[in-house]
């Protein structure tokens, strides 16, 4: 195979993506006339950080639209499990390490009822989770009696809240190392392809002998991990937590997926791209922020981003398939 | 009043129809027309330009140039509707039906029937009911039309389809591929609604490929090959024979239609012993032995490919048992077989066989996707080395296996479908209608590749509707009515007419008399 069609084929395979990437940097470079403070580097990985806990949920977010599902309780996941681990350590006075442990196993567990409910029962995925989600999140009111718990773990304080050498957060390479777990178990393992088979042509998969079941519920235990890891990292750099927070996390984590270029259908999508749509959302909000714009706007805004993004892919999928057969 | 008994008379007429997709000439100046009264076959390879000229004519694709005249008026159609709205009706071979509304809401999907009932008008059901009877009743379908489509058969639905075009008072009416999807019987019965609409001056474009219903229908023949016109013939008046068809599909002479090789039987691969599954099929007894094709014919609904799903672990079993070289087995699910080399090439490739968006490697691997992994990561080497070997072996004329799935023609498409059982190493391969809807060339493609298959110590069994092709590629055939086995037959004994006796069961009705 010559350089050339190696060429193209990255092009085709990151189509979807480039677009995103593209309004990345027109955005950045506007936004940079606009505002001095934008182009700083302190600046710009106050945003990274910010965006942080959407990005990490976006990944399982992610891996569900390649399978063709939805989880609406992530947000919800992340509060009761952040819930957990702050009223351990607050009320009862637990050391953070077993403390942290039980809240993740609270999250996987959340996963593993969500992964239940959509593969015994066969509910579809976005009743399943929008009822779990209620159920989440009034457990999470219900444990904490709807108080704060407001001293966080020095642990989980620097690694959410701190930086390497006073100037990049330690929250950015968890990050990074997530992404490229996840790229890594998309890309090079047989998990990837098998979630997106099922996300492409579920009857088709499960005659190629694809355990389907077992593939949703991996993919539902694992979206409940994210979330509690997560949970962990927005209560360690809020220093509190409570019911309330990720409030509405969940419709961040769809966009973030859906910008990128992710198709809620199944079958394809990139996890590179849900990154760079966390990012944009998180761009478009700090630089609304720096132009004092009102919160109302911002929300104005980032529904225009939605349709936006999801109108040029529509546009883009149309002009393909308008291209002859090739064999 | 028009005069129908004049034959030269032209209903449709296209002239250098071109169409040009992203710098590709799709089809190149074809001239084309439907005489009043007659069946004209439209015949080309998949790729050769007929579901575009089609499309041209139905307004679903605006030509680059080229004109259309209907009843020798010069029409622009740029809508499907418009089209429709003119007397152009097409018959998609997927057909355009609402599945969870009735026929006869189907039949009346634009300008409903409605009566005035005081300000307002509302619909007049009882009407549209009373007129969706008529209609089916001048085709001579026996249809509720008050059911949801979907509990109708793909027959009944076809029927559904051709009301709603006569409805239209269409004066055009297009058949994509309509026999593709059904049994002998019923394509018997829809040539007889054809040459009845033939009789009332409709003029009809019957796309197929089928060789043996260009003689039994068509009065003229159009081939295309590569977006042009190959020919245009008369087939009463010249003397067209089916090889000469071929010939001119093809570009070159065809040897054979079936390459049919005879290896010599061995050991037994599988045996069925009284298997039944629910009300689907009792009592199924069959044996596949190394070295033979094994066919499965009868009417669509006989329960063959439940047989087959039973057999493959995509349906539970409910008696009998299952004997894969000598060792009972119960597959639960598809995996369990796949895992003993157990693999099912599905009649509907799009909906049960492929990934259509994602790459060919996708396609070939997903079957045997763990066996590409050392320490559960993917081996690229591994992949590209199976991956290109086994497109080799299909003759997969592309060497990009980075090409979605869609991107191929129906022919390569099915070899997909079957290549990810070679690559996970199959010993039984149960082909299920593996030609439906592929062109001459690819037909036989496939053909020699299930007789490299049997060479290769293969077991292979083959669901088929096409009474030539079982005929021409078994070496038994067992045959099935509604769930049972009702013969079986070896190669030299069999006849069209022994198998369509099983099939429908006369002969026993004959005995009971």
């Amino acid at each position: 195979m010559n350089n050339k069609s190696q060429g193209l084929k990255f092009t085709n395979k990151y189509s979807s993506q480039i677009s995103t990437i593209l309004a990345l940097i027109i955005l950045c470079i506007v936004l940079s006339f606009l505002s001095e403070n934008f182009l700083t580097i302190g600046n710009l990985l106050t945003v990274t950080n910010q965006v942080v806990y959407i990005a990490l949920m976006a990944i399982g977010m992610t891996i569900l639209f390649m399978l063709g599902a939805i989880d609406l309780s992530v947000g919800a996941i992340l509060a009761l499990s952040a819930c957990v681990m702050g009223l351990l350590t607050n009320k009862y006075g637990m050391a953070p390490v077993p403390a942290i442990l039980i809240a993740m196993a609270v999250s996987l567990l959340c996963g593993l009822i969500n992964g239940l409910l959509v593969t015994q029962i066969k509910l579809p995925p976005f009743v399943a989770t929008l009822g779990t989600s209620y159920i989440f999140r009034g457990m999470a009111a219900i444990i904490t009696g709807a108080k704060n718990s407001l001293i966080m773990p020095e642990g989980l304080r620097w690694i959410a809240a701190g930086k390497v050498a006073n100037v990049f957060p330690r929250g950015i390479f968890v990050l990074l190392t997530l992404y490229i777990a996840a790229w890594f178990l998309l890309e090079k393992t047989p998990f990837g392809i098998k979630i997106k088979c099922i996300g492409g042509n579920e009857k088709a998969a499960r005659l190629s002998g694809v355990e389907i079941e077992k593939m949703k519920l991996r993919a539902y235990v694992i979206t409940g991990a994210l979330c509690g890891i997560s949970g962990m990292m927005l209560a360690g750099r809020l220093n509190f937590t409570n019911s309330t927070m990720a409030n509405g996390a969940e419709l961040s984590c769809i966009v973030a997926g859906v910008v990128g270029g992710t198709s809620m259908n199944g079958g394809s999508g990139s996890i590179w791209g849900t990154l760079v749509g966390s990012l944009l959302m998180g761009v478009i909000n700090n630089g609304l922020n720096l132009l004092n714009v009102s919160q109302f706007w911002q929300d104005v805004a980032m529904g225009a981003l939605v349709i936006l993004a999801v109108a040029i892919d529509c546009f883009r999928q149309a002009s393909k398939s308008r291209v002859k057969r090739v064999v | 009043m028009e005069q129908y008994t004049n034959h030269n008379d032209l209903a449709l007429e296209v002239n250098g129809a071109t169409k040009i997709f992203g710098g590709v000439t799709v089809l190149d100046h074809v001239n084309f027309s439907l005489r009043k009264g007659e069946v004209h076959i439209l015949i080309g390879e998949n790729g050769a330009g007929k579901s575009t000229l089609i499309k041209i004519i139905a307004g679903a694709y605006i030509p680059n140039a080229g004109i259309i005249k209907l009843n020798g008026e010069t029409i622009t159609v740029n809508s499907p509707l418009e089209a429709l709205e003119r007397g152009i009706s097409v018959v998609y071979q997927e057909l355009n039906l609402v599945e969870t509304l009735s026929a006869y809401e189907n039949i009346f999907m634009v300008n409903q029937i409605v009566k005035k009932a005081g300000p307002f008008q509302i619909l007049d059901r009882q009407a549209m009911i009373q007129r969706s009877r008529e209609l089916l009743e001048m085709i001579g379908a026996n249809i509720d039309v008050t059911i949801p489509v979907k509990e109708l058969s793909v027959a009944q639905r076809q029927m559904v389809e051709i009301a709603k075009a006569l409805r239209m008072n269409s004066k055009v009416i297009i058949f994509d591929e309509p026999s593709a999807v059904l049994t002998d019987v019923e394509v018997e019965k829809l040539f007889t609604v054809i040459r009845n609409l033939k009789q009332q001056g409709i003029a009809i474009c019957y796309i197929s490929h089928r060789m043996d219903e260009i003689m039994q229908i068509g009065d003229r023949v159009t081939v295309l090959r590569d977006g042009k016109l190959i020919g245009c013939h008369d087939i009463h008046k010249e003397h067209i024979t089916i090889d000469d068809i071929i010939r001119m599909m093809v570009g070159h002479p065809m040897d054979q239609q079936f390459p049919k090789q005879i290896f010599e039987r061995g050991e037994e691969i599988l045996r069925v012993k009284d298997l039944s599954c629910g009300d689907l099929f009792q009592n199924v007894n069959f044996s596949l032995h190394r070295g033979e094709v094994l066919c499965f014919s009868g009417l669509v609904g006989a329960g063959r490919t439940e047989v087959a799903k039973t057999v493959f672990g995509a349906l539970q079993k409910t008696g009998g048992s299952i004997y894969y070289f000598g060792k009972e087995i119960s597959p639960k699910r598809p995996s369990d077989a796949i895992r003993l080399g157990i693999s099912l090439v599905p009649e509907d490739r799009k909906e049960e066989g492929l990934f259509l968006s994602a790459s060919l490697y996708s396609n070939l691997m997903i079957a045997a996707v763990n066996t590409f992994t050392k320490y559960g990561i993917f081996q690229k080497t591994k992949i590209q080395s199976i991956c290109h070997d086994i497109s080799r072996r299909l003759h997969l004329n592309t060497e990009n296996l980075d090409l979605h799935a869609e991107n191929l023609s129906g022919g390569n498409q099915q070899k997909i479908s079957l290549g990810k059982w070679l690559v996970a190493n199959s010993k039984l391969v149960i082909f299920d209608e593996p030609t439906r809807g592929i062109d001459v060339g690819a037909k036989v493609e496939v053909y020699n590749l299930i007789n490299k298959l049997v060479a290769d110590g293969i077991g292979v069994i083959m669901i088929s509707s096409d009474l030539p092709e079982v005929l021409g590629m078994s070496d038994r055939i067992v045959v099935m009515h509604e769930g049972k086995v009702t013969g079986e037959l070896l190669r030299n004994e069999a006849t069209q007419e022994k198998i369509m006796k099983l099939a429908t069961r006369r002969e026993e009705m004959k005995h009971e008399q």
